[in-house]
């Protein structure tokens, strides 16, 4: 049986007590069911403590309060009222203030002296419908959309390097919008290695995040390649910042993004917290005893935390040439998560590309790796390499069909240790 | 709705019915409160209270068209801009145009019959 169909509960913010009466005239009368209830501040001070409080559908908000005038007004109290529709009801028949309340987020802008029962009782019912439908499309895109998380066993391993290269490949192969948002407290090297040159970093978001909408949002944001980057603050800055509100930035990223790519560093304490959004967690390390070490403890500290142990995968670089790559079939049994990709020594290639402060090569095996664990993300069939298909290749050619190597033995590798691991 | 009418003192009276969805008392309890505020309006202006002045003309602007009383609004806006601009001439033509307009404007039930307790 369902239960008493839901009155809509209008806070009116408003200092002239005869127009106060006439909205509650307006709304008494409307003898529509299921109507509406009201109640009434008179400054924005109180209509902040009231929206604290909770409860309220939606606010009608005067401009021209005692305690505050124009659009300040609006910001303000839009600021305290996250996820509740404010329409403005001003004496002032302006245009221009009317577009700038709309585009910063308000539902309606009604003029006081032509508006009426009629007006006012369906603009309230179409804001709270139109207010509910965005609600549940955010609810649908944000099932659609993938936050990937991309932490370190340790330092050294190419944590960076691998989340700039895995949002390029996310973001060629699903052609839909990927942000990459570095996260890294310590290093930050997003910045430099995509070549951003803005000001504004994750923590004026994390500042701002109550403020927060599309407008805001893309001044933060630098185009790269078609990705869109948001930069770290930098050593000593980024430790203060509050996870509650890079949560809440991760959460408003997620509604604009396909997929939003972290790059969190070594994982610390504090990654755990930023964790709560991300779908998928890819865990760095390198060959090396120490790194696989530091990579078992910190599968146990991400699946001990809030993370299941499927969401969670293995990418092994291979940053010294000189160390013995452990079989996949081997690491996999020893860390009970699936191993993603083995990333191959390509010293010289990733040198080069730090220098020029490129991506590494589309040629480059590690390339075509990273392109591989973003298939594997969006649930695509890995892409058969040249070689792949012997039957085709020996039909054509006459050669007898070669034994397939092991991947772990076809590793290339070649020139100098690279700098551009992170 | 505006009816006029000639009164017995010669000039002509302004019959207002309520609006769609306000109660007759509601709007007559209206048009008392801006008589009401008439002489604080007056007070406001010979002390030079522009604040005072502003405020009281921005709400009638908001409000009178809505009650039924088009020319408060229009007047109300008058009163708003003199007070903003400063302009005492003015602010003191405003206030003797809408005190008498309060004067000759009485709200009638929808039946256009003038109560006897408004």
């Amino acid at each position: 049986m369902n239960g008493p169909p839901h009155r809509l509960h209008v806070l009116l913010v408003e200092d002239d007590p005869d127009y106060a009466t006439l909205v509650q005239q307006w709304l008494d009368g409307t003898g529509d069911d299921p109507g509406f209830v009201l109640s009434w501040t008179d400054s924005l001070s109180s209509a902040v403590s009231r929206l604290a409080r909770g409860g309220i559908d939606i606010v009608l908000l005067d401009l021209s309060l005692p305690d505050s005038q124009g659009i300040g007004t609006f910001l303000t109290l839009r600021s305290r009222s996250s996820g509740i529709p404010v329409i403005v009801l001003s004496s002032a028949d302006s245009e221009p203030m009317a577009l700038q309340t709309i585009r910063q987020g308000g539902e309606d802008y009604l003029v006081k002296s032509t508006c009426t029962r009629e007006l006012l009782v369906r603009n309230i019912s179409h804001a709270v419908a139109r207010h509910q439908r965005q609600t549940e499309t955010h609810a649908a895109g944000d099932a659609q959309n993938k936050v990937l998380a991309v932490i370190g066993a340790k330092g050294g391993t190419g944590t960076t390097t691998v989340a700039c290269t895995l949002a390029a490949e996310l973001r060629s192969q699903c052609d839909a919008a990927v942000l990459l948002a570095d996260l890294d407290p310590d290093a930050g090297l997003i910045g430099f290695l995509m070549g951003v040159g803005s000001r504004f970093s994750i923590l004026d978001a994390a500042q701002n995040v109550e403020r927060l909408d599309s407008t805001f949002w893309e001044s933060l944001v630098t185009e790269v390649g078609g990705l869109h980057v948001i930069r770290s603050p930098g050593l000593g800055v980024a430790g203060y910042m509050d996870p509650a509100s890079v949560l809440k930035v991760i959460h408003f990223a997620r509604r604009l993004y396909r997929w939003t790519v972290l790059d969190l560093g070594r994982l610390r304490n504090s990654s755990l917290a930023l964790l709560d959004n991300a779908t998928e967690v890819v865990l760095v390390t390198t060959d090396s005893i120490a790194s696989l070490h530091e990579a078992k403890n910190a599968i146990e500290v991400l699946c001990g935390s809030a993370v299941d142990r499927e969401r969670v995968r293995l990418l092994v670089n291979h940053v010294d040439e000189a160390t013995e790559p452990l079989p996949t079939s081997d690491l996999a049994k020893l860390f009970g998560v699936e191993v993603c990709a083995r990333l191959p020594y390509e010293g010289a290639a990733l040198s080069s590309a730090l220098v020029e402060r490129k991506l590494p090569a589309e040629s480059s095996a590690f390339r075509s790796n990273v392109k591989g664990v973003a298939r594997k993300l969006m649930g695509l069939e890995e892409i058969k390499r040249r070689g792949a298909i012997p039957g085709l290749v020996s039909f054509l050619t006459g050669a007898k069909r070669r034994k397939p190597v092991p991947r772990e033995t076809t590793i290339a590798s070649s020139g100098a240790s690279s700098g551009l691991n992170a | 709705m505006l009816h006029e009418q000639g009164a017995a003192n010669g000039k002509a009276r302004i019959l207002v019915q309520p609006p769609d969805g306000l109660p007759y008392k509601v709007v007559a309890a209206y048009l008392e409160n801006c008589r009401k505020g008439l002489q604080p309006l007056k007070d406001a202006i010979g002390r030079a209270d522009y604040e005072f002045a502003g405020v009281y003309g921005h709400h009638m602007k908001g409000c009178g068209a809505a009650y039924g009383f088009p020319q408060l609004t229009e007047t109300g806006a008058s009163i708003e801009q003199a007070a903003r601009i400063r302009n005492d001439a003015d602010l003191r033509s405003c206030a003797a145009a809408l005190e008498e307009h309060l004067a000759s404007v009485e709200v009638v039930g929808r039946d256009g019959i003038l109560r006897a307790d408004c």
